[in-house]
């Protein structure tokens, strides 16, 4: 039996129930603001914000942890990458060779490393509360032709798979006795070639095998489509999506006008 | 005299996730140079356990040994020195411009000898049948081709044990034959092959031994003739005996016997019925 990889966690919390286009919306005013705020401490609350919401909707820790997973080595790389090279601004508290660690340094390393994990968590809001169908319903709703919506999803839904995937093709190599663990970083890099190359041939049959399969059932006939589930824009979701404008807009007049969150680690210049 | 055993396992425990353990305290021994198959439903830990053999899953609780070697310690590369293992899928291993240099990957990484390694890869494309395909990328073959490589590109790693799973599923009845006919004879030559399978023809014609696994567990381990005739177990896990046991079976009343394993033995077995007949 092998494990099952989908985002998608079904559930009726409040993430659930919200109109897909207003997660969306949530989820653009989120990525937005932390990609415009550099503050240690408002990327913490994006990060802290984006936890408490997916434990609001009922999301497991196994699919928390694995995005930890996933996400703490580029973060702690990025952190690292940063002290070392952009290093040298305020007081010096530590030095290593040529390398100068400041407080700023560390708290800029810090907000920048806490962002990518702000902005991986702020779209799992979307993607582990929003079914595949519903993810391809809103888009083509906002306008998008329901071809691309539907390779986006599809794009989006074989991610995990393919990580499955990879797995699988690692384990089969390793049992030819291929060394995953032996040399430099560039041996390294190359021992993954036997790894990389099934990847790929697998990806493109996949590919082929199911885009014959969507033919076959008949995707493409130049029709107006019609609709199972249709999206319902409730009261409800009107006044989150005010909400939603309304602190995004008020942020956005902080962060401009009163250079609130540039700093690293003072909230205002 | 007594054979040592290859794979040993002790109250093996494994989850994938908290809830339901995928294998549940299994203890086995399977003896050196032993045919075995493993069948059981889909879901039922098969491919769990065989991953267990060669290290590439450590158990969540319990031991196994290869040949002594607990595999929680030792390293995936270092037992695929002794453990061979063909996965379900070939396009899972194939990655070479060549099904030369496909076979020829797995020796070179155990670090023998340019000379032992061409040698070894000759054999294999000759013993597979393989080599008018030895310039083409393997990729490209057909399915049954492609997964003759994957089987060939493991056997000239020379393991002492050859774990196989599902290797007929998606082959012709000819390309089945002939696969078969070479893990018969691998297993003369003295190794060990553990087969999973869903096919129990294929099952009651190769395998001398076979395990019966049903929701994580080991319901029956045995001579091949001897799990075919425990109706109880093979139920639960709804699991049924070759057709032609099961015919032998329906006429034990007119004198055949009840654990005829293949074709072959129950023509015998009628041809000597019917020259008794007055």
């Amino acid at each position: 039996m092998s494990p099952i990889y989908d985002l998608y966690q079904p559930g009726k919390s409040w993430l659930h129930r919200l109109d897909p286009r207003t997660k969306l919306l949530l989820v653009v005013s989120g990525c937005t603001l932390s990609l415009l705020f550099s503050n240690l401490w408002v990327m913490l609350g994006l990060l802290i914000w984006a936890h408490l919401s997916l434990w609001s909707a009922g999301t497991t820790g196994g699919k928390v942890a694995a995005i930890w997973k996933a996400t703490l080595p580029t973060m702690v790389m990025i952190w690292v990458f940063w002290v070392a090279l952009y290093g040298g601004q305020g007081q010096v508290i530590y030095s290593l060779g040529p390398v100068d660690v400041t407080t700023y340094d560390l708290a800029q390393g810090g907000a920048a490393a806490l962002r990518m994990g702000a902005l991986a968590f702020i779209v799992m809001l979307w993607l582990f509360t929003t079914d595949q169908a519903t993810l391809v319903r809103s888009l083509v709703a906002l306008g998008l032709p329901y071809e691309w919506g539907l390779t986006l999803a599809i794009a989006l839904r074989y991610l995990p798979t393919m990580a499955g995937v990879f797995r699988m093709i690692s384990d089969a190599q390793q049992a030819r006795a291929l060394d995953l663990t032996k040399g430099n970083l560039i041996k390294r890099a190359r021992a993954h070639l036997p790894i990389i190359v099934p990847m790929l041939i697998t990806a493109l049959r996949t590919a082929e095998n199911l885009s014959r399969a969507m033919e076959s059932r008949a995707l493409g006939t130049p029709r107006r489509r019609t609709y199972l589930r249709h999206l319902r824009f409730r009261p409800a979701d009107l006044a989150w999506t005010i909400s939603i404008i309304t602190i995004t807009a008020l942020l956005l007049w902080a962060r401009f006008a009163l250079g609130f969150g540039t700093h690293p680690l003072r909230l205002l210049r | 005299m007594n054979s040592p055993a290859c794979v040993r396992t002790e109250e093996l425990t494994f989850h994938y996730d908290e809830e339901i353990p995928a294998l549940n305290g299994i203890t086995i021994e399977i003896p050196d140079n032993t045919y075995l198959a493993i069948v059981g439903q889909n879901g039922s830990g098969k491919t769990t356990l065989v991953k267990h053999f060669n290290g590439l899953l450590k158990p969540t609780t319990g031991q196994v040994w290869v040949y002594g070697q607990d595999t929680r310690t030792t390293p995936v590369s270092q037992l695929a020195k002794t453990v061979g293992y063909v996965f379900q899928n070939p396009d899972h291993q194939i990655f070479c411009a060549s099904t030369r240099e496909e076979i020829s990957f797995g020796p070179r990484n155990l670090g023998l000898d340019a000379e032992e390694v061409r040698a070894r890869t000759e054999e294999a494309l000759k013993i597979f049948d393989l080599a008018q395909y030895a310039e083409i990328p393997p990729a490209v073959l057909g399915f049954g081709l492609r997964r003759k490589v994957s089987v060939a590109a493991v056997y000239a790693m020379r393991p002492q044990v050859l774990i196989l799973d599902e290797p007929t599923a998606g082959l012709d009845w000819r390309s089945t034959c002939d696969l078969m006919q070479l893990t018969d004879d691998l297993h003369r030559q003295g190794h060990t092959i553990i087969l999973v399978s869903h096919d129990m023809r294929i099952v009651a014609e190769h395998a001398h031994e076979t395990l019966v696994m049903h929701e994580g567990r080991v319901l029956a381990q045995g001579p091949t003739r001897g799990v075919f005739q425990r109706a109880d177990e093979l139920r639960r896990a709804q699991i049924a005996p070759p057709q032609i046991t099961q015919l032998g079976r329906r006429l034990s009343n007119w004198g055949l016997t009840s654990d005829l394993l293949t074709v072959s033995e129950f023509s015998e077995a009628y041809k000597r019925l019917y020259r008794a007949q007055p």
